[in-house]
Parts: C-alpha cells; structure tokens; sequence
C-alpha cells in the first residue's frame, strides 16, 4: 500500500509561545492532520478561555462553573492551566468593551501572563480602532513574554504588529472564511513581519450554523500551504470555538448540550487543519484531547 | 475521474478498428462512447472474450461503485463519491449511522436500543436516525443471535449489517433476513464455509486485518462474482482511521485500484469502549470517507451532535444553504413583537436568529427569499428591494400579526428605507444594525422606545 502514500513539499514551522519556563510549541508539520502514516504532524494546542473581566454574556452554566474564580483572571487562569489541563490562555480582553485605559488593560495582561505556567494568547474584541488603540499598549508593557496577540486585521495591521514584532509577539491574523483573504493578508504582514510568527484565524463557525465553511476554509488553506507548498500560507491555524459553541440555542438551552457542541466542533476543525483550538469548558477540552493524543 | 472512450476503443474488436456496425453504432469508438456514458450496454458487441469483457465491465463501473443495504424507504445508499476535498465538488452521500446490539446484551439493553432506533432528529427540513442496525454474536447461544435478529426485523423496518462470524449462525441469520437485503460481513476464516452460499447479488461487506488482507479477501470476492462490497479494514485507531480511510479512498479515486472501489465499514468499537470517544471517532468517519459507521450506543445529545457535523459535511458547497422563506417567531412571538427582515440565506438566518434568541424579547423575522444571497449581495442583484420586501410583508399578512407597524431592515440597506416607505405607506420603516451582533442591545432600545412613546 506504500504506493498510495504521498510526501507533500510544503511545511508548517514550528511556532514557540510563552517566555523562558513556560514555552509551548505549536504546528510543525509537513503533512496532513492526523497523517502521521506519511509525514511528521504538527502540535496541536487546547486553549481555555478566561476573560479579563467579569463575563456578563457567558451562559449561566459557565458562570456557575467559574463561580470560584471568574472574578479574577489571574486565578482562573492559573485554575485552568493547572487544575483542567490548558496547554495555553486564551484571554479575551473583554474590559475594553467598558472603555478601561490600555495601561491598565495591559498591567492586568501581564499579571495573567506572569502568574500562570502556560503562553497566554491575548485577544481584543475585533474593533480595529480600539484593538489598535490597545493591542500595541499590551504589546509593549508584556515586552519579552512572547505572548501571540489577536487579531490583527487588514485595516489596522500596521499598528499592531509593528508593536508585536518590535516587542517579541506573534499575532493572530484574522480574515473573514476565505483563502484569497487570509493569502492577501499574509502577503501584506509579510513584507515586515515573519509569517512562521503569525497564525490565522479565518472565523469559526460550529456545527449546525455553517461549521461546512470553517471547515473548508482550514482545509483548503492547509492544502495550500502543505499540498501546493503556497508560502504565503504556511502559518499555523486557530478555530475559535468556545464563544461560537457557548452561544448556540443548544448550549442556552442545556451544558451538556454545550459541552458536545464545543467538543464536537472543535474535533471537525482539527480534522481540517486547526493547530490551536480555543474551549470554554475543560470537560469538552479533555474529551477532544483524550481523543487525539 | 470517469475512464477516457479512447481507453475502452482499444480492448473492442480488432483494437477497436473492427467498426462492424452489428451494434447498431457507426464505428468502435462510437460504441466506446456510449459505453462510457451508459448509453448503450456491453452485450451489444458479440465478439468480446468473457475475459475482455469482465475487463471492460470493471473498468466502467464509477470509481467507487454505489452498494445498497436495506430495502424500501428505510434503503440506504452508500458510496459513488467523487472527489477527496469536499470544495472540490460535494460529498454525495452520508455515511450510515449505524447502532450495535449483541446477543449477549439482556432484554432491557435490547429495549433500550431499538427504542433508539427509533430516535428522529429534525434540522434544517431533515430528518435524520439511525440508518442500520449492526447484530453481533457475543453469546454462546447461535439459537440467541437468530432470534435477535427477527425481533429487530419484527420491530424495525431499518436496515441489517449481520456480524456473527461462526459460519451456521452467520447463514441462518442471512436466511431469515435476506428479504431485507442486508450487509453481511465476511472474512478470511469464514470465507469458505459462508460464501458458496451467499447469492451473488447479496451486500457483502469484506472484514479483514490490514489493507493489504483487505485487498486480497476483496479479490477473492469479486472473483467469486460478488459486486455489491463494502470493505472493512478493522482500523484500531484514529490514526488508523484516517490512514485506512484515506488510502481506499485515495487509491480508487486517484489510482484506479479496483480492489478498494467499494464504500468502507468502521467499527468504532475495534478501537475503544468509551462511547464519548466513539462519537469523536464516528465524527472522524464522517469527515474522513466512511460509508457506515458502527457505535456501541450514544446518548441523545451525542447523537444530535453528530448528526450535525454529519448534515454540515455533506452539504453541497455549490449550493448557498437557505432556510425556508417565512415568518420565524422567537421568544413566544405575540403582538408586541418587533418585526425584522433579511435574506433567507441560511448564514444570514442562524446569525440574526441566535441574536434574536439572546435579546429575550418576542420577535417576528422575515426571511425573505433572495436564492440564498446575503443582504448586501440581495439588494445589489434586485432579489433584496423595496418592491421584494413590500411583497414579503403583504403576502404574509404581518400588519395582522402585530399590533405596531413598525418594520426593521438591515443596517447595510439604509438606502433603501425612502422607497421602502413608498411602498409600505402605512409602515414606519427603522434601520437596524449592520451586523446581527448589536441586535439585542438595538431590540432592547427599540423596546423602550416603544414604551416611552406609549
């Protein structure tokens, strides 16, 4: 059966978060996901979502669940890196929704990012004037930490990662579901910022409400860069799930309902290419990693 | 990728140059092509050697030949696909979800199951269930398995994949079921004592360790004269899933190994118990080419789950997805409700109707039927104006429905409000958001508005 198999020209680098202590290393492959029958596959990361202040639109099984630690991103953090397994943070920065100063945003990053043992990746609310009002703010006051900072969109690119470059950041690179988007970006980040430093993050949507586009979008970027060998895409991949998952009718409806939605979506997409995938709950987060490893 | 005429030409008569016209065709190559699309059938050329033309029927099959299990309604039909990468056409058809009882289980295991058998999930206008049941042998008692199998039959119409391995309980079993055309599975040690009985047009499915065994058991079969195989490689990982799966797949697709041109068996059981991992790996089989997947048990939500992720892979991606031009209510929709417009495209649906949901407060939507184009699409091609719009609110009598007369469009056609107005004289008509997320906190204000003015 040898003479089925292929070797594919196009690679995946590796790609190192967190400071010194606390690396993780994501991607890695020259090969399809789960191909190991014919090439070397890439790392995949399990990223639980902590919000840095209070979350008011979680649904009330999360907030019951998080009760403990929900009002301190710093000890939810630490709870989830060390009690639920995270292999990294995903820290949605939602107090810029209330319009608190960058520096302080920033200050409350850094205490998350010093106080766990895992990378943390720091998202805004994709509103380009504040991400870039923001985003660089963080960029500098957690320069070293090598923290990846998300997202970075075509209209404000320029000010973000020109901060995460200058400070030790990867970024997160986000277009909307569609390969020749997230080629033209790449293509503009790549003319100052190394693209084995950005990861892309081309929307998530989960399964029941359009989950076919997110997969077809990973898949046929994952066949560009590793089938067709297209440089201009050979970054890593993020799905989104957490948020996406916790908002359907059926996690409002029932937490077990969500935890399958969540778990669900999350396995499809690494099954189409995503290297780090983002969960709200630890019990659909260790169902999907008990699976894969 | 469908066999060139040009190929078939030259195993014809004379290498294809004969050009007798006793077919009825004008010349060799003639008959070639109509082979090639089925226009006309083999038996028309009398001077093929039995050899040549068992070639040549082999050769025109599809490139994975479509096998059916079950009868009537509840048949199902696997295989014939196409491509490796959905985008690249479409994923044809679902795998089949398929429960697992054995013998060895007590009466209220059995009940339980085929309770679920009964299980129906609707979504998107679709109704899906299990499609097969798969009957195993784990007791000691052969007299056991014959009686599962009929009280399936007497209490199920869906479709049977027979799993017994000893021979006699095997084909007593496939007695008593054959009406039903049902799947039976055979391997290596079983082979000489099951087959010679099996008849030729029966839905074999070929168990074997590895590939390799797989290729060979499928050879012996096809020698045999069976046609309708499924092919079972006994994967015991994920891994082994996606390589397995992947290289049938590949192999009869991008190779032209006939051995592997059959749909595929997955056993979810070969690699775990745990039923939570079962379904991860059925989604994986669902992704990854499966034909029939095999689960122990699953719970309901479990089953929802991947009845989804199975309805979202082998939706057509040449088609944009559409809901049903209508009037949706949310949240006990009552005449207080807001009333609010869009496209029927089904993305443009789920984003403003999740966000409906999550305001809490009643709302009417209209879907109005653009051919699934998105607001911005609809309004520039014309299926999304004034006059469209106008049409919707009339037809669907919304004054009635509604104490107010206050109609929402989309932010991204603001432009539109003026003529709209013209048309809907009694309307007012008010500007929502641009993107579905903002709707709640607009419904919210929108409602105090109301409350104000009252």
């Amino acid at each position: 059966m040898e003479k089925f198999l292929e070797k594919y020209p196009g690679e995946i680098k590796e790609l190192v978060l967190g400071s010194e202590g606390k690396k993780a290393v994501v991607a890695g492959q020259n090969t399809l996901p789960f191909h190991s029958f014919e090439g070397k596959t890439g790392q995949l990361k399990f990223a639980l979502e902590v919000s840095d202040s209070e979350p008011t639109d979680w649904v009330p099984w999360l907030q019951e669940f998080y009760a403990d630690v929900k009002s301190s991103p710093e000890a939810w953090a630490k709870k989830n890196a060390e009690v639920f397994g995270a292999d990294l943070i995903f820290l949605s920065l939602n107090s810029m929704e209330k319009d608190v100063p960058a520096e302080e945003i920033a200050a409350g990053v850094k205490r998350v990012a010093e106080a766990v043992n895992v990378p943390v990746v720091v998202f805004g609310l994709g509103e380009k004037e504040k991400d870039a009002a923001v985003l660089p703010v963080v960029a500098k006051v957690c320069s070293g930490l090598n923290l990846l900072i998300g997202p970075v969109l075509k209209e404000n690119h320029q000010e973000i990662a020109t901060a995460a470059l200058e400070h030790g950041h990867a970024i997160i690179a986000q277009i909307s579901m569609d390969i020749n988007l997230a080629k033209d970006l790449n293509i503009r980040l790549g003319k100052y910022f190394p693209l084995d430093r950005v990861v892309i993050d081309p929307l998530t949507c989960v399964a029941g409400y359009g989950l076919d586009y997110s997969y077809s979008t990973m898949e046929r970027i994952r066949l560009s860069a590793v089938v067709y060998d297209d440089k201009t895409l050979q970054s890593p991949l993020i799905a989104r799930v957490g948020k996406e998952a916790w908002k359907t009718k059926e996690a409002i409806q029932d937490a077990g309902k969500g935890i399958v939605w969540e778990a669900v979506t999350a396995f499809s997409l690494l099954l189409s290419g995503a290297d780090i995938v983002t969960m709200r709950h630890p019990e659909s987060l260790q169902r999907v990693k008990a699976m894969v490893s | 990728m469908p066999v060139k005429a040009s190929d078939i030409q030259k195993m014809l008569p004379e290498n294809g140059k004969k050009n007798c016209k006793e077919c009825g065709v004008a010349t060799c190559f003639a008959f070639a092509m109509k082979l090639v699309n089925a226009g006309i059938t083999l038996d028309k050329c009398t001077y093929l050697s039995a050899d040549v033309r068992l070639q040549l029927d082999d050769m025109l099959q599809p490139p994975i030949r479509q096998v059916f299990i079950g009868t009537g309604s509840r048949q199902v039909a696997i295989g014939e696909e196409e491509v490796m990468f959905r985008h690249q056409k479409t994923f044809f058809r679902a795998p089949g979800m398929a429960l697992l009882i054995a013998d060895g289980e007590d009466e209220e295991s059995y009940s339980a199951k085929i309770a679920k058998i009964g299980w129906q999930f609707e979504r998107l206008n679709k109704i899906s269930r299990f499609d097969l049941v798969a009957i195993s042998h784990t007791s000691t008692d052969g007299g056991k398995y014959l009686q599962l199998v009929q009280k399936v039959m007497a209490e199920t119409d869906a479709g049977l994949i027979l799993l017994a391995t000893e021979p006699e309980v095997l084909l007593s079993a496939y007695e008593a079921s054959k009406s039903r055309n049902p799947l039976v599975c055979v391997t290596d040690s079983n082979y000489a004592q099951v087959v010679p009985h099996l008849a030729k047009s029966a839905a074999v499915c070929a168990s074997a360790d590895g590939l390799d065994n797989l290729a060979n058991l499928v050879g012996k079969l096809k020698e045999a004269g069976f046609a309708n195989l499924v092919l079972d490689s006994s994967s015991g990982s994920l891994v082994e899933l996606v390589r397995d799966q992947t290289t049938i797949h590949r192999a009869a697709l991008l190779h032209k190994f006939r051995p592997f041109a059959f749909p595929t068996l997955f056993l979810a059981a070969r690699v775990t118990a745990d039923l939570e991992q079962q379904m991860l790996l059925a989604v994986a089989g669902v992704a990854k080419y499966a034909g029939i997947i095999v689960l122990d048990d699953i719970s309901s939500e479990n089953f929802q789950a991947l009845l989804t992720v199975r309805q979202d892979i082998y939706t057509d991606p040449r088609v944009p997805p559409t809901v049903e031009s209508k009037v949706y209510g949310f949240n006990e929709a009552d005449e207080s409700a807001a009333v609010l417009v869009t496209t029927n495209f089904a993305l443009t649906y789920y984003a403003v109707a999740g966000e409906a949901e999550n305001s809490k407060l009643p709302v009417f939507l209209l879907c109005q039927d653009t051919g699934g184009l998105c607001v911005l699409a609809a309004w520039s091609t014309g299926t999304f104006s004034p006059e469209t719009i106008a049409e919707m609110v009339k037809k669907q009598a919304v004054a009635a429905k509604v104490t107010h007369k206050q109609l929402v469009i989309p932010g991204y056609v603001a432009r539109i409000k003026g003529d709209l107005e013209e048309e809907l004289p009694d309307w007012e008509i008010l500007v929502g958001p641009r993107e579905a997320v903002d709707l709640p906190k607009y419904l919210n204000e929108l409602k105090k508005r109301r409350e104000n003015v009252a």
